[in-house]
């Protein structure tokens, strides 16, 4: 049985791929039959030389030899073209890799200070709980911070100490639309429920064009689809039995321009064209509200049809600090605090995965070797309002056993090495390897995994011998380039048949100049990090020069941190292009700090490293005669930019530097202070919020500067901070 | 982390052969999926390739012998790339032609000296002379290479985009 599962799967994938994406694989395997049938004579009738004539005098056997050295010369050529083309494509695709590392590098340091930032927030809560004790001054700081956090959990608490009749009366009271009336010069799309299917159009044709919701109406939206959503059980059954087919997409990160592809390619959805949409539905990208407005009224309109798993972002402490609050703040400034917490509770309600057919599970992160179906079916959903806290007040026990089974179908990766660990740069979850894989689908007689959370270049993955596919749907995730989205159809045989795509709105463009966008996006984070982390760069470049010349050896530096990786790129026509470093005229080379790979037990890196910085050495000359490093050089790029407080004395540049690299914590800080949505703090809740970060992160930053900048950013004087307005003022400029 | 000790003296030699090393290491890491000191020995001319070495297929065949220590297997270890490749690149082995010889190698396929080559021409060549190309390499050449308009590839503008592009 298990032989015959592995073969189906194995046939599976190899069937599966509908277009092939250019990589080395498929090519290697041609070229491989194509080296042994080597070099190839060929005359005549290739224009080789003059045709030959019918006499065989004289003058036609040296007609022949002379077309036999022309047919020499031509196959050289020939040879040379090809193999000078296949050097290019080697190229292209080595910086392609690069740029993907640099890009998931980023991503992940990103999810790794935010890990840690939530561990500091939860051991801060907890000192500060029951018995009074701990953390002396940090209890200071986090006594207005506890407040928020534990404000918010009570709200929902309660809630589900009502019955369900109040709560549904408590939540529409607390988040009525009744006041709100749509005004005569509303131009966006009109919803009345229950909602039908040409409102999904209309909704997607006023998005298309950049529109955007009545706050009543999404308010709306938002309430029927919690009613709807509660009725559904943890994991949701469906089946081809009707439909003969259904489609599963994987995350969409707020990309509209996705979600219509996919309508456009594979249609809306109906009793014959039935959906999965595994979660991530928002934020990073610009329209995660019209994304998900559209999903809920397709499941509203659609029920049997559409079923919108959970994803990790589908998640009130992700949202503040991935741009979802941030984005229904911006688009409905007065509403905003209403539907933040709406969304929360819809979130709250979705189902955690879908069984096709009875032997595909689909759910958004993966499994682990603690996953139990059962237990996953008989938990209360509700109570999480965030995969990453176990519901609860403070002093009940928590059931990590139940918190592990939605922690981990969230937030696991697979990884190609056996066994289960936790995912400690993702903050939770776990990797499971093959194994686990295995023992999981053959104890629950399944026969293959579909998850997302994982961006892959080419929109899709199997992994684990074919018995896990990764679907993600979000194009240009990274960059306007950087990858295709993709999503999978499965026919009544439980067959994958992958479509994909790209959403672009530039001409196509040939692939050395799309890769140089992508490229130039992530050089760009890079260039970002290198100089929040100026000053601990510095430090240690002079460590290794202590002369102060201003230069070091790249081999010492190699040495001194040994997480780091010199990638390179020359000119490929100079002598000298054997040794790439030192020497040459124009030359690139990306010094580049990061953590290990998560699932490789190595040497954990340094403090720097761990802060993922990185070195941009420029593309002119930053190497000295000796092919040393100007490291000075690595800093002038760009620049620090603290807008309109760069004219203030008090706030020194270090202090700029601590608020850029911590940008995001505090930005996260800031939204969970704002209680009410608004975007506004008071003085002393941002005074606070600075001193939290500062105990969070063990960087000082000086009260009198805090109090400074506070005072520099409340522009009318009124005692509160536009934090939005706050954040946007650093930034990196080009310093050209 | 880094203390205060005195660093060693600089040798010129030995300072290259690190930096090549790193270098290797670090082109061969980018193919290395599952982070095991293996590559897919498919992927091993890609690697030698990315490194600036221009070897023709036969070559390449030649280099994965070199490579492999008893019988084929289907992943390169990096001990055994590592040894190969330092040998290549410091003997400049496979210097890659200078953009000049690449102009006259299209022009001596252009016998009718028109200045460009029909996409059948490109087709022809690529496919079934030399060490051909797979459908996907001159589905992927012709796509860039072609110029919309006229159906034909104008390789003096062509060429230039091979080689400029290699360097951004």
């Amino acid at each position: 049985l298990l032989k015959s599962r592995s073969e189906k799967r194995n046939a599976n994938s190899a069937a599966a791929v509908a277009t092939t994406a250019a990589n080395a694989r498929s090519k290697s395997s041609n070229r491989s039959s194509s080296w042994a049938s080597g070099i190839r004579l060929r005359t005549g009738g290739m224009g080789c030389g003059p045709s030959s004539s019918d006499d065989a005098s004289a003058s036609g056997d040296s007609k022949e030899k002379d077309a036999a050295s022309a047919g020499e010369i031509s196959i050289r050529s020939a040879v040379l073209i090809q193999k000078w083309y296949r050097r290019y494509k080697a190229r292209l695709e080595a910086r392609r890799r690069t740029t993907w590392m640099i890009y998931q590098s980023i991503e992940y340091s990103s999810e790794s200070s935010q890990l840690h930032l939530y561990n500091f927030f939860n051991d801060m809560l907890s000192l500060t709980g029951v018995g009074g004790g701990g953390h002396p001054s940090g209890a200071a700081a986090a006594e207005p911070l506890k407040t928020c956090v534990v404000g918010h959990r009570r709200f929902t608490e309660r809630l589900r100490q009502l019955s369900q009749e109040e709560e549904d009366r408590e939540l529409l009271d607390l988040t009525s639309f009744a006041d709100l009336s749509v005004e005569k010069s509303y131009r966006g799309p009109h919803l009345t429920f229950p909602l039908s299917a040409s409102h999904v159009q209309l909704m997607i044709d006023s998005f298309r064009q950049g529109g955007q919701l009545h706050p009543r109406y999404l308010l709306q939206l938002l309430h029927e689809t919690r009613l709807a959503l509660r009725a559904k059980p943890n994991v949701h059954s469906a089946s081809t039995s009707i439909s003969k087919q259904v489609t599963v997409i994987g995350d969409l990160h707020g990309k509209l321009d996705d979600l219509l592809i996919v309508f456009y390619k594979n249609g809306l959805p109906d009793i014959t064209n039935p959906y999965v949409f595994n979660g991530d539905f928002v934020d990073r990208g610009a329209n995660s509200v019209e994304v998900a407005a559209l999903l809920f009224a397709c499941q509203l309109v659609w029920p049997t049809a559409v079923c919108v798993n959970r994803g990790n972002h589908e998640d009130h402490v992700m949202n503040c600090r991935y741009g979802f609050i941030k984005e229904v703040q911006t688009k409905y400034r007065h509403s905003a605090s209403k539907i933040v917490k709406l969304f929360a509770e819809v979130f709250a309600w979705m189902p955690l995965a879908t069984l096709i057919d009875d032997r595909i599970l689909v759910a958004h992160g993966g499994i682990s070797d603690k996953l139990d179906l059962e237990l996953l079916r008989r938990l209360d959903r509700h109570r999480y309002l965030s995969a990453l806290r176990p519901p609860g007040n403070d002093g009940e026990k928590v059931d990590y056993l139940e918190w592990r089974q939605v922690l981990d179908l969230l937030w696991s990766d697979p990884k190609p090495q056996a066994g289960c660990r936790p995912n400690t740069f993702r903050g939770g979850g776990c990797y499971f390897g093959p194994d686990v894989t295995e023992s999981f689908l053959r104890k629950n007689k399944l026969t293959l995994l579909v998850r997302s959370h994982e961006c892959k270049q080419d929109g899709y993955e199997f992994c684990h011998d074919g018995a896990v596919l990764t679907v993600f749907s979000a194009s240009n995730y990274y960059e306007e380039g950087s990858n295709r989205g993709a999503y999978v159809k499965f026919d009544s045989s439980g067959k994958p048949h992958i479509v994909q795509y790209m959403a672009s709105r530039s001409r196509r463009l040939p692939v050395g100049r799309r890769l140089s966008t992508v490229e130039e996006g992530a050089l760009k984070g890079l260039r970002a990090r290198v100089l929040a982390s100026k000053t601990e760069l510095l430090a240690a470049f002079q460590r290794l020069d202590p002369g102060r010349t201003g230069a070091i050896r790249l081999a010492d530096w190699c040495q001194h941190h040994g997480n780091t990786r010199i990638i390179s790129q020359h000119h490929g026509n100079h002598a000298s292009a054997s040794i790439t470093c030192p020497g040459t005229d124009t030359h690139t080379s990306v010094i580049f700090l990061h953590p290990p790979r998560p699932w490789t037990s190595g040497r954990t890196s340094d403090h720097l490293a761990a802060s993922s910085g990185a070195l941009y050495a420029g593309r002119t000359r930053r190497l000295d005669k000796s092919g040393r490093l100007l490291y000075m050089t690595c800093f002038e790029r760009v620049a620090l930019d603290a807008g309109r407080l760069a004219g203030t004395k008090e706030v020194a540049a270090s202090l700029t530097e601590a608020v850029y690299k911590n940008k995001e914590e505090l930005e996260t800080i800031f939204r969970i202070m704002d209680k009410d949505s608004s975007g506004h703090i008071s003085l002393e809740e941002f005074r606070d919020s600075c001193r939290v970060l500062s105990e969070a992160t063990g960087r000082q930053m000086a009260d009198a500067e805090v109090e400074a900048m506070a005072k520099a950013m409340d522009l009318n004087n009124d005692g509160y901070i536009d934090f939005n307005e706050f954040l946007e003022a650093f930034r990196i400029v080009d310093n050209q | 982390m880094a203390t205060e000790e005195a660093l060693p003296p600089e040798n010129p030699e030995d300072t290259a052969v690190q930096e090549l090393k790193k270098r290797i290491a670090d082109a061969f890491e980018i193919f290395d999926h599952e982070a095991n000191q293996t590559v897919d020995v498919r992927e091993v001319g890609t690697i030698i390739r990315s490194l600036g070495c221009c070897p023709t297929e036969g070559e390449l065949h030649d280099i994965l012998k070199e490579m492999e220590e008893e019988e084929p297997l289907p992943y390169v270890t990096f001990d055994a790339f590592l040894g190969v490749a330092m040998k290549i690149l410091q003997e400049k082995r496979y210097k890659p032609a200078l953009e000049d010889q690449l102009l006259k190698a299209f022009q001596v396929l252009d016998i009718e000296n028109n200045g460009y080559l029909t996409k059948e021409e490109i087709e022809k060549y690529m496919v079934e002379e030399g060490e051909p190309f797979s459908t996907e390499e001159l589905e992927e050449m012709l796509s860039a290479a072609i110029d919309p308009e006229k159906g034909t590839v104008i390789y003096k503008e062509y060429v230039p985009l091979l080689v400029v592009d290699d360097a951004v």
